[in-house]
Formats: structure tokens, C-alpha cells, sequence
């Protein structure tokens, strides 16, 4: 089956949304809905952990490519962390490693993204 | 042994058959034994192949995809047959991904990443069909 799950944190302005499952097409306007609502509220520091991630394809890299950008447009950010080898290879090849800034622990990220 | 075995043969009509294809995908996996990153690879060409035809290429009277796959040897073959509108995905301008995320186009990421990790891609319309046809390498290790 194909399922996202969605945990939020909040650590002062930053919100840390942790994913576990699979970003497809038929999940990614699970997240979408969340992350845009999110930033549509005046949140505008996002980190995704991406640590119990297996598989995203470009359903899912365009819900974080929207986000990056209108968090940007907001004066925050989308600071990615924990990537499993497969995913970092996907966003690798989609030059998402350019355009995002990801970090090994959530910890730095939440750092980054507070400093953004 | 000359031919070899149809391991995944499937037919989609909408993408809410995607679960099937993943659960395809997973028990072809585990019968040949593959690396998980070839089992998501090969999850990921079928997914992206798939959606480019529901989402966008469908025929009038709805969608119909048949996807076949098999291992030949070191390789993943793999074929996606559709009945929508005539659509060469290998058409399309690979995205830059070196563009600054404003100016980032949001499409045109799913048939970049077919390219890149199948080590052969054609296509051909053949009688009202769009045949696209991939191998990709099966992961070592």
C-alpha cells in the first residue's frame, strides 16, 4: 500500500514535519495540502525529515520544489535532513541538492532553518 | 531459455492502480532477488512513465496502460503500452537543474529521472499506441 504519514514538532518558529512512508502520486497531495496550508498560515520555516522516507518520485519533488519556492517568497525556508542513499540519489539527479539546503541530523537542520 | 519471463504484466486505468503496480513491483523484486534501490528505480520508470500518460496523454474514452516487464540477464526490460495521444516523452528538453529556486520550472522532473536511470530508452507509435520501451541496469552489490 501506499502511505504517508505526517508528524509535526514545533521548535520555536521552525516546524519540523516527519515523514514516514512512501511520496507518489498518490500521496504527494497529502503533503502538498500540508505544506502549503502551512506556509499559507504564516509559517515560514519548514524542515522535512526525510529519514523513514523509501521512495519519492516527482509528484513528490514538485510539492517540495512549490514549497521551497513560496517559503523563499515568504522570507523563510525548506530545510531537508536525513536523507536515506536512494532518495538523496533522486534528488541528486534532480538538482534538488543545489536548491535546498540538507543536513545530516534534524537537529542542524532546525538550526539552519532558524537562521534563514 | 530463449525467452524470457514475463514477470510483471499489468493493465491501468487509473492512477489509484498505482498500489497494484507497487505490489507488482515488490514480488518481482523479491522472486529475482534484486537490490532495493533497483526495485525502487524500477518502481520510480514505471511510476513516472504511468502518470505522464494518465495525467496528461489520456485517449477519449479513458486510459488503458498495459506495463510488462522482465529480467533478461543483468537487466530490467521493461515496455509501457498506452492507447492516449500521441506523446514521445524522450521530446521533451531535459529541465536545467542548475536554475536558482526561483526561476526553477516545477515540471519536467519525472521523464529526467526515466533518462537518467535507464541505460536505454525508445519509443515509437505504433497502430493509435505509444510504446515506450526501457532497460535498466540491475545494481551491483
Amino acid at each position: 500500500m501506499s502511505e504517508l504519514a505526517i508528524q509535526h514538532e514545533e521548535v520555536g518558529p521552525v516546524l519540523v514535519l516527519v515523514l514516514s512512508g512512501r511520496i507518489d502520486s498518490a500521496t504527494a497531495k497529502t503533503l502538498e495540502t500540508e505544506i502549503l496550508g502551512r506556509l499559507g498560515q504564516g509559517v515560514a520555516r519548514i524542515v522535512i525529515d526525510l529519514a523513514k522516507v523509501e521512495y519519492i518520485s516527482s509528484a513528490g519533488l514538485r510539492v517540495i520544489l512549490l514549497g521551497g519556492k513560496k517559503a523563499k517568497a515568504g522570507g523563510g525556508a525548506i530545510v531537508l535532513c536525513t536523507l536515506q542513499p536512494a532518495i538523496r540519489d533522486v534528488f541528486e539527479i534532480s538538482g534538488f541538492l543545489r536548491l535546498f539546503e540538507v543536513t545530516p541530523t534534524r537537529t542542524e537542520a532546525v538550526s539552519v532553518a532558524r537562521a534563514a | 531459455m530463449d525467452e524470457v519471463d514475463k514477470a510483471i504484466d499489468l493493465i491501468l486505468t487509473t492512477m489509484d492502480d498505482l498500489d497494484r503496480m507497487v505490489e507488482a513491483v515488490e514480488a518481482f523484486g523479491e522472486t529475482q532477488q534484486l537490490p532495493m534501490a533497483t526495485v525502487m528505480h524500477l518502481n520510480l520508470i514505471l511510476e513516472e512513465l504511468i502518470a505522464n500518460v494518465i495525467n496528461h496523454g489520456a485517449a477519449p474514452g479513458g486510459p488503458r496502460v498495459a506495463v510488462s516487464v522482465s529480467r533478461d540477464g543483468a537487466d530490467i526490460v521493461g515496455e509501457v503500452r498506452d492507447n492516449g495521444i500521441a506523446f514521445d516523452p524522450l521530446s521533451r528538453p531535459a529541465p536545467d537543474v542548475t536554475m536558482p529556486l526561483d526561476e526553477r520550472p516545477i515540471g519536467g522532473l519525472g521523464v529526467h529521472l526515466v533518462r537518467t536511470l535507464t541505460r536505454d530508452l525508445s519509443y515509437r507509435r505504433d497502430d493509435a499506441h505509444n510504446v515506450t520501451r526501457f532497460v535498466l541496469a540491475i545494481e551491483k552489490g
